[in-house]
């Protein structure tokens, strides 16, 4: 029975933590604020979601549409199922999340995106409950658990620092480092699931880079869009990162001797995919932290959208 | 009507008289149990007998209970069994097991071509190659069986999945990626080999179907039923069902039928559910039930499989050094759980394999008693292999019951030694006798598929604990009597399911559910307790022969 896969490939976002480490609020948040993407979020249970009543277009079985084109699946105990009947629903969606459950190892879902052409892993997004952090990484019911999920992460969300001091703020970046090798991996702090959707999505697609007005996504980030020289996949690579620690996201399109290439960064994931020869190319997008600087590099903005603390 | 069955000897498992040779039967309940000498007078009490003496050269015992095992089974049946060891199928046909991976694959090319429709995917089963040291199956070898279609080989644990070249074409395998569920020959290209939910993925994406979608067919349940009949087992569980509407109505539809030769239990997958749900939903089908068909327990799972390196360990964790296996469920929600379904009276059996998670649900229980104690819970603990003495003396405590995963012993029990635990922990795996010391309410198991529904083989595993080579895990100590045995496979199995007043005895007022022997087990003794062949079944006086076939 053959099948045609060969429409575009879906990203996959996968948003991991532990039980009450804020996953469905930051998923909450983006299924209000979906930034014109039509996501289908797999989450594990609708209850605890909350999703503003008015916006709910229609409830079946396990499903829930929203006004906006979101989509909301209830996983049950069966995720491989869940995920491959979205995969085959006539509606394909533009962005699929998966709500990790909070015991799971983020990479075994990462791993969905491997064995199929239409998907692509965008990244993988770890919520860390900043005052729990210190009890459950000490836990041995816990501990591993937890260090696998922050392994396989490529951004994290540090979530109730609202309730942490200063001093505590400072602990927990330090105890956190020292229990994992975080390196170059882009730790944000998160209130009340407030996190630009582009950071934990990305951008949306290569299009949006070169034509949309961007607005000020938020006061602690700065973003750049603008041209790039066609280059070698592993050119760019370095260049894009040459920009850490302070690069949180990049998209963008570009071409090599063979055709064009997208271009896609999450954290410290670096992933390329061939483009169609159709496809306008020569353009990036940024997304980092506002010490962010793309002075003496390849990267020639025409736009900077920042805005100071 | 009412009937007389004489038989050469009745194993009553009711301790005020042991043996028998008559039992008076009555609209499918016991109406009397004795000796010969007793006819005249139940003739006088009861009426004309109808005498049956189809059984006066066999030996009657309770129908034997399997309080765990899964209605996939039955589906596996519908596809080609390739295990390295003998499993009878549900017609009583005995597939050899397979000895090599060239036996599996010339298997597979005699099953290929018999089909009748070669587009559809091949899907086999039992695949265990464990037992094949280096030589690893392959893509390659599975293109020799069938370019032009999926071949999906399922190992036995279900954990792990091999393909051919048509699937990994058809799903796309990224280049260049290291994850560790993806496996790669030496230049980086896939070998065809899956682990964990990728593979059963990689299943759905390449034939674009859900082939465990077909759960409810009659075949399925037919197939399940044959397989009980056979083993002499007249109650059984599918331990995990999400009992959603199309699956009560499948259950009932083949239940109901007068021909079906099985009570099936069937448990309410906990996982996925919030407790109000599974609460609100045990609530909902509780009239949908009947004789035949049970649905008022909630199963949870705490972790996975010890020889899937997936079960969740204390230390010193796994002995050949494998990272711990992870919770299936968070702890804060297990604990929640077991709380709420307690609370609301409803009847739990958790999975929990490896030490680290039979600690967590002791934890979690004693917790929940803490707040709300119910007599008679029948709270059960599933394969709790690596329960060692204190957990015994603390599930005596808590009072939970146990059902020990005892074929283990066998199947895995060589490495369960060699890599999984070492020789000191494997040496108390599944351990029966301290149950009973303990005073644990005992039952052991098969977890069919994962290894052949067979209750008497189940009962020798706990009377003699062999490994396939020849190994003894432990000593006198750990093994029980066959007599003890006997008891857990009907009695003990009924309790932990809270049937235990209706079935699992011969005696005034139970369900006429027998299993009838060839030969008397107490006689053959320990050693030969697998070698006895089930002649038939009774389900509420109803007689189900089993066809020799062999």
């Amino acid at each position: 029975m053959p099948r045609a896969l060969k429409r575009e490939a879906i990203p996959l976002t996968i948003i991991a933590g532990f039980l009450g480490s804020g996953k469905t609020t930051v998923l909450n948040r983006l299924l209000h604020n979906p930034e014109g993407r039509r996501i289908t979020a797999i989450v594990n249970d609708f209850g605890s979601l909350n999703i503003d009543q008015e916006i709910i277009a229609q409830k079946h079985g396990n499903q829930i549409s929203l006004a906006n084109g979101c989509v909301c699946c209830s996983v049950g105990d069966d995720l491989t199922r869940t995920l491959f009947e979205v995969l085959i629903a006539s509606d394909r969606p533009d962005h699929i999340v998966i709500e990790a459950s909070g015991v799971s190892d983020p990479a075994r879902i990462a791993a969905f995106a491997s064995v199929d052409r239409e998907l692509r892993l965008d990244g993988i997004i770890c919520c860390i409950d900043s005052l729990a952090y210190e009890r459950q990484s000490s836990d041995p019911r816990l501990e591993d658990t937890m260090r696998r999920q922050i392994d396989a992460a490529h951004i994290f969300l540090a979530t109730k620092i609202d309730q942490l001091t200063t001093q505590e703020w400072v602990n927990f970046k330090r105890s956190l480092a020292t229990k994992n090798k975080i390196e170059n991996r882009p730790l944000i702090k998160c209130i009340n699931g407030d996190v630009p959707t582009e950071i934990i999505l990305g951008f949306h697609d290569t299009n949006e880079t070169r034509d949309k007005q961007l607005k000020p996504i938020d006061h602690t980030f700065k973003t750049f869009s603008g041209h790039i020289d066609a280059m070698p996949s592993e050119t760019l690579r370095m260049h894009i990162m040459s920009l850490a620690p302070n690069l949180i996201r990049a998209k963008g399109i570009t071409q090599d001797a063979d055709g064009p290439y997208v271009f896609n960064f999450a954290g410290e994931r670096w992933a390329v995919e061939r483009a169609p020869k159709t496809i306008p190319s020569g353009h990036f997008i940024l997304i980092g932290f506002s010490d962010l600087s793309v002075e003496k590099t390849i990267f020639k903005p025409y736009t900077v959208v920042e805005h100071q603390h | 009507m009412t009937t007389i069955y004489e038989a050469r000897a009745i194993l009553t498992m009711n301790p005020s008289q042991e043996r028998a040779t008559h039992v008076v039967v009555r609209d499918g309940r016991i109406l009397a149990v004795g000796q010969k000498e007793a006819i005249a007078g139940w003739e006088r009490d009861f009426g004309p007998l109808n005498f049956n003496d189809e059984f006066c050269d066999k030996i009657m015992l309770p129908g034997f209970v399997e309080g765990h095992s899964h209605m996939m089974e039955g589906l596996n049946w519908n596809f080609v069994y390739t295990g390295y060891y003998d499993r009878e199928d549900p017609n009583g046909k005995i597939w050899k097991g397979l000895k090599s991976i060239e036996e599996v694959i010339a298997r597979l090319k005699e099953e290929n071509i018999k089909r009748e429709d070669m587009s559809e995917p091949l899907v086999a089963w039992g695949f265990d190659p464990i037992f094949f040291g280096d030589r690893k199956l392959n893509r390659q070898d599975l293109d020799d069986v069938a370019t032009d279609c999926a071949v999906l080989l399922f190992h036995a644990s279900l954990h792990i999945i091999n393909t051919n070249s048509f699937v990994i074409d058809e799903v796309g395998i990224e280049a260049n990626n290291n994850s560790d569920f993806i496996r790669r020959d030496a230049q980086g290209h896939p070998t065809g080999e899956f682990l964990g939910q990728v593979g059963m993925f990689v299943a759905m994406r390449a034939t674009g179907i859900n082939i465990f979608a077909s759960y409810n067919d009659d075949s399925v349940l037919h197939n399940f039923a044959q397989i009980c009949q056979r083993a002499g087992v007249t109650t059984a569980t599918d331990l995990a069902n999400n009992l959603a509407d199309e699956n009560v109505t499948a259950l009932r539809k083949m239940t109901d039928r007068e021909d079906y030769p099985v009570r099936i239990v069937a448990a309410l997958s906990g996982n996925g559910l919030e407790a109000e749900e599974g609460i609100k939903r045990l609530d909902e089908i509780k009239d949908q039930q009947t004789d035949k068909l049970r649905m008022n327990i909630v199963k949870l799972v705490a972790d996975g499989s010890i020889q899937g390196f997936s079960a969740r360990l204390r230390w010193p964790y796994y002995h050949n050094g494998a990272p711990n296996g992870l919770w299936y469920i968070d702890v804060d929600k297990l604990n929640t759980l077991i709380h709420d379904y307690n609370a609301a009276g409803v009847h739990i059996h958790i999975h929990t394999n490896g030490d680290g998670a039979i600690d967590g649900a002791l934890d979690a229980f004693e917790a929940a008693f803490n707040k709300h104690y119910r007599p008679n819970h029948r709270h059960t603990l599933q394969h709790c292999q690596m329960a060692d003495r204190a957990h015994f003396k603390r599930m005596r405590e808590l009072g939970l019951g146990v059902n020990l995963f005892s074929n283990h012993i066998y199947f895995w029990g060589d490495a369960h030694i060699e890599a999984t635990m070492g020789r000191d922990r494997a040496n108390r795996l599944d351990d029966a006798g301290e149950a009973l010391r303990a005073g644990v309410p005992l039952a052991i198991h098969s977890d069919a598929p994962v290894t052949m529904m067979n209750p008497l083989f189940t009962a020798w595993c706990a009377v003699n604990r062999l490994t396939s080579s020849g190994n003894h895990l432990g000593g006198e100590r750990e093994c029980i009597s066959v007599e003890q045995a006997l008891e857990t496979i009907t009695l003990g199995a009924a309790y932990s399911l809270k049937m235990d007043h209706e079935i699992g005895s011969i005696e005034v007022g139970k369900r006429a559910d027998f299993a009838i022997l060839d030969r008397d087990p107490i006689f053959e003794g320990a050693e030969k307790l697998r070698d006895i062949r089930i002649h038939a079944t009774v389900l509420g006086g109803k007689v189900f022969v089993n066809e020799v076939n062999d």
